[in-house]
């Protein structure tokens, strides 16, 4: 069964391709490291790709991030559980002050 | 990390060829660039709105090699044919070229061992399409 917010393949592969997949490698195996670029092609995902098809299905950075791990498994290549990650990032990111943002 | 280089490349190569049908083999990347222009009126670089993953590829048609810059700024990618009017000039972290259309552009390097590395690529492509 598709799930409501299903974003197409050949969307995700271009994203990932444009975003997450050939950062430096270092950063690439941290997870952490690996949400923040989710998180830019989120807002991508929302300001251009949303823009210009308008029957893609709108969904929040967990089903996105979700939805990317999912298309990647071999950026989680310990079996690491999303949900967890995603709490680990937003953590991380409560206690990194960022400016102006 | 090999398998996810592998996995990554195959997906880039797909992601690619949904913009041009003609491209076989990725031959480099690099994750993080961003595109300079010469403004020669005022004599001075200018950025523009392109940065993100750079992408050496050859294609089953001609031009049989070109790169792509696909951008995160926005969904306008930079596509450069590589044929035998390109001149490019190194000057790590940053590699400059001439396209057929007197464009002078400069591409910035995040990794100045990429920079390198895919100048050299560049230039053995080019000596390669003088003799075609």
């Amino acid at each position: 069964i598709k799930e409501r917010w299903e974003i197409p393949n050949g969307l995700l592969d271009d994203l990932c391709s444009r975003f997450i997949l050939h950062i430096p490698s270092e950063e690439r195996d941290n997870a952490i490291r690996v949400c923040f670029q989710i998180e830019l092609a989120h807002w991508f995902y929302l300001d251009f790709c949303m823009q210009n098809s308008p029957g893609l299905p709108q969904c929040g950075i967990r089903d996105f991030a979700k939805a990317v791990f999912n298309h990647c498994p071999f950026l989680l290549p310990h079996g690491e559980d999303v949900q967890k990650v995603l709490e680990q990032w937003k953590e991380y990111k409560m206690g990194v002050p960022t400016f102006g943002a | 990390m090999e398998c996810v280089n592998k996995a990554g490349h195959l997906m880039s190569l797909a992601a690619l060829q949904q913009y041009d049908p003609y491209i076989v083999k990725l031959l480099d990347v690099t994750g993080q660039v961003a595109l300079y222009t010469f403004n020669s009126k005022a004599n001075e670089w200018e950025k523009t709105e392109i940065e993100g993953t750079l992408f050496v590829y050859a294609r089953s048609a001609s031009p049989h090699h070109g790169f792509t810059i696909m951008n995160r700024l926005s969904t306008e990618n930079l596509v450069e044919p590589i044929n035998k009017d390109l001149e490019f000039q190194l000057q790590d972290p940053f590699l400059l070229y001439r396209n057929g259309n007197l464009g002078i552009y400069s591409i910035w390097f995040y990794d100045k061992a990429d920079c390198q590395r895919i100048a050299q690529l560049m230039l053995q492509i080019v000596k390669q399409e003088a003799f075609r």
